[in-house]
């Protein structure tokens, strides 16, 4: 599938690709992760976060990872997720979508604005 | 901490909402990621705990719901060939999520339609329900439970307070302390912040906009301490800064400077000194205290009149101390801590101070015991009356309703309509109009919150209405229950005549009116009852409390005052009040005006007090008598009535005879069974090493009349029995050696048909004084009022609530009636045709009525005489049990109840027996 026909994206699935992006992390780390990256505007409760999972598991952008951290660190009642090769494309495509949007921003704030 | 069991039960049942293969695939992993967020929210306390619970239901509700509805999405799109993420509405109204939603929307409000009078009594009825209990929980919970807005993690913020014993071995107590004791506490590491803070009231503005504003001076660390990040500028100042600096409150930004960004560095004149703005404080914010604050400044700038050095001073008790504990330090260990430092710096004395430290959050038990939580206690308890009342009516016309109503739903459950269909169709119903109701009825109390906030408790910081998340919970409770209390009693009704379809019209059917609906009548009238009580409690007290003989006449009194930032030194402050009387007293609507330094309500002058011969003490081992400077006028401004001998003769002053005029109380304690006239009075105060006393030489004061009593400065009499007082010319008050006593103030009795009073006296005052003078024009009354308002406001509460109560009461039993007659027709055409007269047919209907208020009459008087004993510290010579106003309440029930009886009775009476037996 072309990533571009996925694109645009909604915000938080944005998000929860972002802090997918960094590593794979478990339900109760990507809230975490939201909510640190979102500085505290985006709290992911149970579940609206597996809600959104299910979507991008359906979208084949997540999938469940079988790979685990070190030991120590790790719950082994706790399921996984990480981002398949498509879902970090999209995710790509997604920011370049938005710098392209943002450019355009600035430059027509350039342009209009400004004298 | 894990969550406790049953939540966690709760919360697997909450799951079960969602798909099964979803929570399959995710139920395990949703139950450890709620224990993770109640774990983390745990730390947070309670309130976290409260809220994050609501979140985790909205967010499973919420979310399940979309779950299922991209399922059925997908499903559709699969039948017709759509690919990708279908989110379009299904069309097809029996495939939607819920199926026929649509259909029971167009019943429900075709159903509202048809009976639009019981609609709009049901609407009106649930949104004054609302505004009113949403109203009172903004102040009960402003006043009561919340701590003051604006302050990050409140339950470390605490107020010192401090105790010690004087040298006479007697305990005191305060509030406030000096400044070396604020820079101990401050850099003695128990606390995380300690700030200083003083409140007073000064002028704001200059001239005609001159306006009072209340300010606190505070240290410069104080927003640091409070944790409380301004909304524009900032409060970054040296420790010792004496700069003109401000920082205002929200309100004041949005009432005088519009909102307007460029607020920050415009000037403000406070008390005629000039200060600069650096900062907005947030919405809300108002300090530590329930109480208004308006302006910050730095304290160092306020005391700038101050005594030299006055932060030195150990005796100088300067300001109030809020402070933020440490992390996790106890509250007891701190002020254990604080209070021996203090005993070791030696500042206070050998023995130091013991330090008490008071939480912000305020404890709704000790939060009640203030007046304010009293009063909100009560206003509460009365707004939920009046909402147990509401949801009754709106229950007893719904019952109505649905009797209308039962044959149509007959045929329609005959027709294979399921019961759960039924009943989600009444809830659809129910809800659509509770939405309605709770809406008018936030928007009600958002619009008129304010002022009534501001008439019941003045003093408090005003609380939000209509905006706050727990305000609109409270509302959608009230409404979802209202609802569904609604949609069930329908239902129960509905069922119960189920059976009617295959008995159309049975004549041997004899009308029965349920117990419920019998028990709700019953129950509003009781209510009404117990607030009709109330309401002429209060209503005796207020006038018995304001009809009193004070003594005094009030009535065409005001007081003027002048209050100037710098003091006028040596007597120009008296000689101004002067020129202020010879400027009134050319007013043609001022009749009489003197200035004033002590007098009934308001100031007081207490000296030694003898007679030739006795000593002060043993004379009035209590209290000493009142004594009074008196102008010419005097007297006269306030009404007073001469019982024997004279007045003091005009220019009866300084350097001629020493004479006094005592009240008709002193002459007869002093001199029993004697002519007072003439006789020596001796007042006077020296200062010594044992305290004060009466000098041996006080010279002699010569009675020359007898004024009757007046009332010192309570309204009511059991805390102000009868007293003492004597009179002295004005210019003979100078005997604490300082010559003149400065003036407190000028009384002026006007004609009572001056018109514009208020503002003339305003301006040719202004005209007599510096411009940044600030002058207050107030009625005599009003500085009577504040005592008499509680009764004053019990007065009108209870009257609103409980006309709406009784009003309440009768539509309900006229409802109830009108349905009882229309089902009774038939009976009442055999009757009549039987040759019943038509008043018997009447007196049938209205007894009826009148047994149902009686019994809600019985039991009402039986709540009352429970229930007022509550009230009774409110009240003023009025006994709680008074049996005439109970049998009045009673009365004014009995007449409602003939009201809403008679209209159906006389309808019922008239039925046209020919009519009525064909019909069937």
């Amino acid at each position: 599938m072309n990533p571009e026909d996925l694109t645009p994206v909604k915000p938080i699935d944005y998000l929860v690709l972002l802090v997918l992006g960094r590593g794979d992390r478990h339900g109760y780390g990507i809230v975490g992760d939201v909510e640190a990256e979102s500085r505290g505007q985006v709290r992911l409760q149970p579940g609206n976060l597996y809600r959104i999972i299910r979507r991008l598991i359906r979208r084949q952008l997540v999938e469940e990872s079988d790979r685990r951290p070190a030991k120590e660190s790790d719950d082994e009642r706790r399921r996984y997720y990480r981002l398949t090769p498509l879902g970090r494309q999209v995710m790509r495509e997604e920011t370049d979508r938005m710098r392209r949007l943002v450019e355009c921003a600035d430059r027509l704030d350039l342009q209009g604005e400004r004298p | 901490m894990n969550p406790p069991s049953g939540i966690e039960r709760c919360y697997r049942l909450l799951l079960r909402l969602y798909p099964k293969d979803f929570l399959a695939a995710h139920g395990a992993d949703m139950l450890e990621l709620f224990r993770d967020g109640w774990r983390r929210r745990a730390r947070g306390g309670y309130r976290q705990l409260v809220l994050h619970s609501v979140q985790l239901v909205a967010d499973v509700v919420h979310a399940a719901a979309a779950v299922r509805f991209d399922k059925l999405a997908e499903k559709k799109g699969r039948r017709f060939g759509v690919q990708g993420q279908g989110t379009r509405l299904p069309r097809n109204r029996e495939e939607g999520p819920l199926p026929g939603l649509a259909q029971d929307l167009r019943f429900a409000l075709r159903g509202m339609r048809s009976s639009p009078l019981v609609l709009i009594c049901v609407l009106a009825t649930l949104a004054l329900g609302v505004a009113m209990n949403v109203v009172m929980l903004g102040i009960v919970d402003r006043a009561l439970v919340s701590p003051p807005p604006g302050i990050r993690d409140p339950d470390r913020v605490v107020q010192l307070k401090f105790e010690g014993v004087d040298a006479a071995g007697t305990k005191f107590s305060m509030s406030t302390t000096s400044f070396p004791i604020f820079r101990l506490l401050r850099t003695l590491g128990t606390f995380d912040g300690v700030a200083a803070e003083r409140v007073e009231e000064m002028t704001f503005g200059l001239g005609g906009e001159l306006a009072k504003v209340s300010v606190s001076a505070v240290s410069s660390n104080y927003f640091d301490v409070m944790g409380t990040p301004l909304e524009r500028g900032s409060f970054a100042l040296r420790e010792m800064s004496a700069e003109q600096v401000a920082v205002i409150s929200h309100a004041l930004w949005k009432r005088s400077f519009g909102r307007q960004d460029d607020a920050l560095h415009r000037e403000l004149r406070l008390n005629s000194s000039v200060y600069t703005i650096i900062g907005v404080a947030p919405p809300g914010f108002s300090g530590a205290s329930n109480k208004q604050v308006d302006v910050w400044i730095p304290i160092f700038a306020a005391m700038r009149g101050a005594p030299a050095g006055w932060h030195l001073r150990p005796g100088m008790r300067v300001a109030a101390l809020t402070a933020r504990l440490r992390e996790g330090a106890t509250v007891e260990a701190s002020a254990a801590q604080a209070g021996q430092a203090i005993a070791a710096s030696g500042i206070e004395g050998p023995t130091g101070l013991t330090v008490g430290l008071a939480a912000i959050i305020p404890r709704p038990s000790a939060a009640a015991a203030t007046p304010a939580g009293r009063m909100a206690f009560w206003l509460g308890g009365v707004s939920l009356i009046v909402l147990l009342i509401s949801i009754s009516n709106i229950v007893g016309l719904e019952i109505l309703r649905a009797l209308r109503q039962r044959r149509e739903t007959a045929i329609k459950l005959a027709l294979g309509l399921t019961p759960a269909r039924l009943l989600r169709s009444l809830l659809v119903e129910s809800v659509l109009m509770m939405s309605v109701g709770g809406l008018c009825g936030v928007l009600l109390a958002g619009r008129f919150g304010q002022a009534i906030s501001a008439f019941v408790l003045p003093e408090l910081a005003r609380p939000t209405f209509g905006s706050e998340g727990r305000v609109l919970g409270l509302a959608a409770g009230i409404a979802g229950l209202s609802s569904i209390l609604a949609a069930l009693v329908r239902f129960a009704q509905i069922r119960g005549f189920s059976d009617l379809s295959g008995r159309r019209g049975s004549s041997s059917r004899r009308f029965r009116r349920s117990a419920l609906q019998t028990s709700l009548l019953v129950g509003q009238s009781a209510l009404a009852l117990v607030l009709v009580v109330g309401c002429g409690l209060f209503v005796s007290s207020l006038n018995a409390i304001e009809s009193q003989d004070l003594g005094i006449d009030t009535q065409d009194v005001f007081l003027v005052r002048l209050q100037s930032a710098k003091p006028l030194p040596g007597t120009q402050g008296n000689e101004t009040y002067r020129g202020l009387m010879e400027r009134f007293r050319q007013l043609p609507s001022v009749r009489y005006a003197a200035p004033v330094q002590s007098f009934p309500f308001g100031p007081h002058l207490v000296v030694f007090t003898a007679t030739p011969g006795k000593k002060a003490e043993d004379l009035f081992p209590g209290q000493f008598p009142y004594a009074y400077g008196a102008t010419d006028d005097f007297f006269q401004v306030l009404g007073q009535r001469v019982v024997q001998g004279r007045l003091f003769r005009p220019g009866e002053a300084q350097g001629g005879p020493l004479v006094a005029i005592v009240n008709r109380s002193l002459a007869e304690y002093l001199w029993p069974g004697q002519d007072p006239i003439g006789q020596c009075l001796q007042a006077g105060m020296a200062s010594g090493p044992q305290g004060g006393y009466l000098p041996a030489d006080a010279p002699c004061r010569t009675v020359v009349g007898v004024v009757n009593d007046t009332r010192v400065s309570r309204m009511r009499v059991e805390q102000d029995p009868t007293s003492y007082q004597y009179y002295l010319p004005y210019e003979q008050t100078g005997f604490m050696g300082q010559g003149e006593l400065p003036f407190w103030g000028v009384l002026v009795k006007v004609r009572s048909d001056a018109a514009s009073i208020r503002s003339d006296l305003l301006r040719e005052a202004r005209g007599g004084v510096q411009p940044e003078t600030f002058v207050e024009v107030q009625a005599y009354r009003e500085t009577i009022d504040p005592q008499v308002r509680p009764v004053r406001l019990g007065a009108g509460l209870f009257s609103a609530f409980g006309l709406l109560a009784l009003a309440l009461a009768g539509l309900g039993l006229y409802a109830a009636l009108s349905y009882a007659v229309s089902q009774r027709r038939q009976e009442m055409g055999i009757r009549l045709a039987l040759g019943a007269a038509r008043g018997d047919v009447f007196r049938l209907i209205v007894g009826d009525g009148f047994r149902i208020a009686a019994m809600g009459g019985i039991m009402g008087c039986a709540a009352a005489l429970y229930a007022t004993r509550w009230i009774a510290a409110f009240l003023y010579a009025t006994s709680p049990q008074n049996p005439w106003i109970l049998g009045g309440g009673g009365a004014a029930l009995f007449l409602v109840s003939l009201l809403a009886c008679a209209l159906p009775g006389w309808k019922a009476g008239r039925t046209d027996p020919i009519i009525a037996l064909r019909a069937e």
